[in-house]
């Protein structure tokens, strides 16, 4: 009997990938392989960016031959396109991939066994079962057979085709195409035309449904490729893309790729998940060698926060399935940052982020609320989310702002406040979906105009959860929450009106420093610290939106994902319009742009260095250098970081609330100002209202400019002038809210 | 206090308030607040409240935060469903830009928030909560174009979302501010909740009704199909009606084709039916509750009724 730690039955991507990661941990494996798949393949297959970051990460990546693209020209419908780039991806040939991993598993130790898996049986001691006959126990079991003979119900399983061809003479010109069609009476597909060897490429189409006769109409769907002949028979495989949390969470043992059903229903593209999810299986048994049920939870709960299914909607997943596709196709011509997203996050993922380190648990919490609430209704918004905290993206998301301004007083975070900061990262993205609308057109047309309507309701469905969670933290939270909303909508009004006491910044300031703010009042800051939070929030902004014309401006991808033209058109940034066709003030706004946004880097890092907690200068400090790292020379690197005196330890944050003997200010002050809270409401209740409220909401419009002058002094000192009602005034006071604004009266 | 007189206070605190909206911001919202409906959902509040003895000025100002988040949701409605007409004027997107449009509504939505705060009492809680309800709603009312086949069912759980939610919220902070028993409370809610729904179908029969001051059409170009058209596509195994309503061009002289074989076809009668058995539904809720306030609150709602239908 040949024993080992785990047993992975299937020798696939997902399944060579999870056992390559864990003997590298020095965990025995043994990986059978079923060898049900023994024809040479004839074709190539996409090793998208993510997938290629986790082979790198197991080292698989060193004995493969790829050949690398980075630029994707997405065609909707047949039209003439337009090119995505940052791709960072490759084409291979399947079996040397396959080789690669398996190498890389046998090489680190593990067992390969060929042979199929057979009388899986669960005892005390572990998993029993028979590889060709021969009896084997492991104390884990991965399942890693694809999307055939794995024990989910029908009714998890959403299956759809992939058929591949490979072409002769056919030409894509170093680059993928990527087409989405959409026929009457036919499921929606998904063709590409993958680069090969310069002689070939591998034509491919996914639907969910039956692909039967798409590819033969590949000229028409991808207009930049000419047509060649067919150098091989065409390959056809089912994908599973029914992955919802429950059926990871309801298996016996743990499923990876195919088998959890992570395979995308837009592409059919698996690579990517295979691998990932091989590497977090790897990673929840490592923690957990001793208990194979708490491996399998830890496994289930982060795959839940890193993917999204398009299934999950019960009963609507097929209509809010097509309403994905209705968005893409209908908004394929816009260039708005939100569409821009969304082609993104749908049909080239940047993928979850697997790096430990940079998942502490708050940030996971925070996470889990978002998707809590969102994965349900919105699968298409989920995924947005998660790709938008998603990889390098992760390094600049607001929730990191709300934790250093938690950690600032040096109390420890309350697990609750992750519901506030979701509140607060919500918020963001919600008013950013709102960010430049195009003109509606006119309404000859029939049927809704998905560019406006998406926005706008998407917008409301970021912003409605986000008040919710908000309303929930509690009024002083819920009463900045409407006032910052407020402040957002009026500086975005006066961008628009080209209000030159507005600078384009200042939204973005506005957005940045909400989440430090409230942070730093919940984390029981005094309120000078809450407003050197504030500050660095500020200063961030600024620097995040410089950074972003930077990108644009040297042609680069935006974090944003915006082009330079609508950064100009919308009024988003302040940049003349001549850089769009003028290379001298081009490369002169260029160097402007770069040297502001330093400067707002450097007075961003001035407020970190004052804030009294050694772990929240870390965070902030590391977002501030993350933020306008496209500022940075190309001599300056990412090595050379200016760290200025900032303490920036590498690797994982240490969270107070785990340290012993922290626990209890952070709880203290919590109740003190709940209890406070119910006496102001009760207060405020009695009291009639004694002044005009259209001068109140008057006063707020006024001020709000006024607020966005520089000076942190005056805003400090008015902290304790008498606005316009009581119970603002509390919250006010409390939350350092800016009530400089109240004291101007118009 | 009679209910026009509250109605009227509360669209003056309305018009105040987005009156306070700063530059650009302003004028969409106050052209609307300046023009306000009937005041039913504010009036439903007074009403409900009417259980108990409320201060007259909070239950103005709850009035001016159900109001506010109407008038937000008004704002963006328009801009989804590009409707060049509201309360008979240009919308606000075509006078001001849809970025704008939709900035206004979104800082109505703001000033709804931070008055739903300021009068405490759980206010911001339960009107958040109703937000996140027609957030989704507004979702499930646009996915659903050009969907012949979606069912009754299907389409009254989102009416209860878009309509009902706002009228059940309407009905709770009215009963809060009674302090009336939990159980008074709930039966309260339940009747904004189907209340609203009658109402929204019964809106939808309107569309079939000449002369019912309703802009004609604007759904069913949309592709946005109410109860009674629902009703006539399931009793059409022709499927002449649906070819009808989906055909690429839709103008007059369709929607008058498209009014007529619903109405053949037994769908107005069917939608009225349905209307007609959720108001009642609505007041069967009412049942147990003290007679003097419940027949104000049930002559509010007939005099609703008796207006649109």
């Amino acid at each position: 009997m040949t024993g080992a730690d785990v047993l992975v039955t299937g020798a696939g991507p997902a399944g060579a990938a999870t056992a390559a990661a864990l003997a590298k941990r020095g965990v025995r494996v043994l990986l059978a392989d079923p060898a049900d798949d023994d024809t040479a393949a004839d074709y190539d297959v996409m090793l998208s960016g993510p997938a290629r970051r986790g082979l790198a990460r197991i080292g698989a990546d060193r004995s493969l031959t790829v050949r690398p693209f980075d630029v994707v020209r997405l065609h909707v419908d047949g039209d003439a396109g337009r090119t995505v780039t940052d791709a960072h991806a490759a084409s291979c040939a399947p079996d040397a991939l396959l080789e690669a991993l398996r190498e890389t598993a046998v090489k680190a130790g593990a067992c390969l066994i060929p042979g199929v898996v057979a009388d899986l049986e669960r005892a005390a001691d572990g998993w029993h079962a028979t590889v060709d006959g021969e009896a084997v126990t492991a104390r884990h079991l991965v399942i890693a057979t694809g999307s055939a003979g794995v024990p989910v119900a029908m009714e998890h399983r959403r299956y759809g085709r992939v058929n591949v061809c490979r072409f002769e003479g056919a030409v894509s010109r170093g680059q993928l195409l990527l087409g989405l069609a959409s026929t009457a009476n036919q499921p929606p597909a998904c063709l590409w035309a993958l680069p090969g060897d310069g002689r070939t490429v591998t034509i491919g189409a996914a639907v969910m449904g039956d692909p039967a006769g798409v590819l033969d109409r590949a000229v028409d769907w991808l207009p930049g490729l000419t047509a060649g002949q067919a150098a091989g028979p065409v390959s056809s495989g089912v994908i599973d893309c029914g992955y919802t949390p429950e059926r990871v969470a309801a298996a016996e043992s743990i499923l990876v790729g195919d088998a959890a059903g992570l395979a995308n229903p837009f592409t059919g593209e698996g690579l990517s998940y295979a691998v990932s999810s091989g590497l977090l299986a790897a990673e929840a048994i490592v923690a957990n060698l001793a208990d194979p049920d708490a491996a399998r939870r830890q496994y289930a709960r982060r795959l839940a926060t890193r993917f999204a299914g398009y299934f999950e909607t019960a009963h609507r997943a097929e209509r809010r399935y097509h309403l994905t596709w209705r968005i893409l196709s209908a908004t394929a011509g816009s260039e708005r940052p939100f569409f821009a997203k969304a082609r993104r996050a749908i049909l080239l993922p940047d993928g979850p982020a697997v790096l430990p380190g940079h998942n502490d648990a708050f940030l996971v919490s925070c996470d889990e609320v978002e998707l809590s609430l969102i994965r349900a209704q919105w699968p298409f918004l989920a995924r947005m989310l998660l790709e938008a905290g998603g990889s390098s993206r992760r390094r600049t998301r607001p929730a990191l702002l709300f934790l250093a301004g938690a950690l600032a007083a040096g109390n420890a975070i309350e697990p609750r406040h992750a519901r506030t900061a979701a509140a607060a990262e919500l918020a963001i993205y919600g008013a950013l979906a709102f960010l430049g609308q195009a003109p509606l057109p006119a309404t000859e047309n029939r049927g809704v105009d998905w560019v406006s309507a998406t926005t706008v309701l998407a917008g409301d469905f970021l912003i409605a959860q986000a008040s919710r969670l908000a309303a929930e933290s509690g009024s002083e939270v819920s009463w900045s929450f409407a006032d910052w909303l407020a402040e957002v909508t009026s500086l975005r009004a006066a961008r628009l009106d080209q209000d030159a006491a507005v600078a384009p910044g200042d939204v973005f300031a506005a957005l940045f420093e909400f989440p430090a703010r409230l942070g730093a009042v919940l984390g029981g800051s005094p309120g000078g610290t809450a407003e050197v939070l504030r500050e660095a929030g500020r200063h961030c902004g600024h620097a995040y939106l410089h950074a972003e014309e930077v990108l644009a401006l040297r042609g680069e991808r935006t974090r944003l994902d915006i082009t330079l033209e609508i950064l100009i058109r919308d009024r988003i940034c302040g940049l003349s319009e001549t850089v769009l066709t003028d290379p001298a003030a081009r490369a002169t706004a260029l160097a402007v742009s770069t040297a502001v946004c330093r400067a707002a880097a450097a007075r961003a890092l001035e407020a970190v260095s004052e804030i009294p907690d050694a772990t929240a200068r870390s965070v902030l400090g590391e977002f501030v250098q993350v933020v306008a790292a496209p500022a940075r020379t190309a001599s300056e690197g990412p090595a050379k970081r200016q760290r200025l005196s900032i303490p920036c330890p590498r690797g994982r944050h240490e969270i107070p609330g785990t340290r012993p003997g922290r626990g209890a200010p952070g709880w203290k002050a919590g109740r003190g100002r709940r209890e406070y809270d119910a006496d102001a409401a009760g207060r405020v209740a009695a009291v009639p209202e004694s002044r005009d409220p259209g001068e109140h909401a008057r006063n707020l419009g006024v001020a709000r400019r006024a607020a966005h002058a520089p000076a942190r002094g005056p805003a400090q000192r008015d902290l304790t002038a008498a606005p316009p009602d009581r119970c603002g005034q509390h919250r006010h006071a409390r939350l350092g809210l800016p009530a400089a604004r109240r004291r101007r009266p118009s | 206090m009679t209910t026009t007189v509250f109605a009227e206070q509360v669209a003056r605190r309305v018009e105040q308030l987005t009156d306070g909206l700063p530059g650009s911001l302003r004028e969409p919202a106050v052209a609307l607040a300046r023009r306000p409906g009937k005041g039913l959902r504010p009036m439903l509040v007074a009403a409900c409240a009417a259980f108990g003895t409320p201060d007259a000025t909070r239950l103005v100002r709850l009035g001016a935060v159900v109001e506010l988040m109407h008038l937000a949701s008004l704002l963006h409605d328009d801009v989804i469903d590009r409707a060049a007409i509201r309360r008979d004027l240009p919308a606000a997107h075509v006078t001001v830009g849809a970025e704008r449009a939709a900035l206004a509504g979104l800082a109505c939505f703001a000033l709804a928030g931070s008055q739903a705060t300021a009068l405490g009492r759980g206010v911001d809680k339960l009107a958040a909560r109703t937000a996140a309800e027609l957030a989704s709603g507004q979702l499930l009312d646009t996915e659903r174009a050009f969907d012949t086949e979606l069912s009754v069912p299907a389409y009254l759980e989102l009416a209860g979302r878009k309509t009902g939610a706002l009228f059940r919220l309407c009905c709770l902070l009215g009963a809060a501010e009674a302090a009336v028993d939990p159980g008074i409370g709930r039966a309260l809610g339940g009747f904004g909740a189907e209340f609203g729904v009658a109402f929204q179908v019964l809106d939808d029969c309107l569309e079939f009704t000449p002369g019912s001051g309703k802009p004609a059409g604007t759904d069913h170009k949309l592709g946005l199909f109410g109860v009674p058209t629902l009703y006539a596509l399931t009793a059409d195994p022709s499927g002449e009606l649906a070819t009808l309503v989906l055909a690429p061009e839709f103008g007059d002289g369709e929607l008058a084709a498209v009014r007529e074989l619903v109405i053949t076809l037994g769908g107005l009668d069917a939608g009225l039916r349905l209307a007609r058995e959720r108001y009642d539904q609505a007041l069967g809720q009412l049942a147990e509750l003290d007679s003097g306030p419940r027949e104000e609150l049930v002559a509010l709602a007939g005099s609703v009724w008796r207006d649109a239908g």
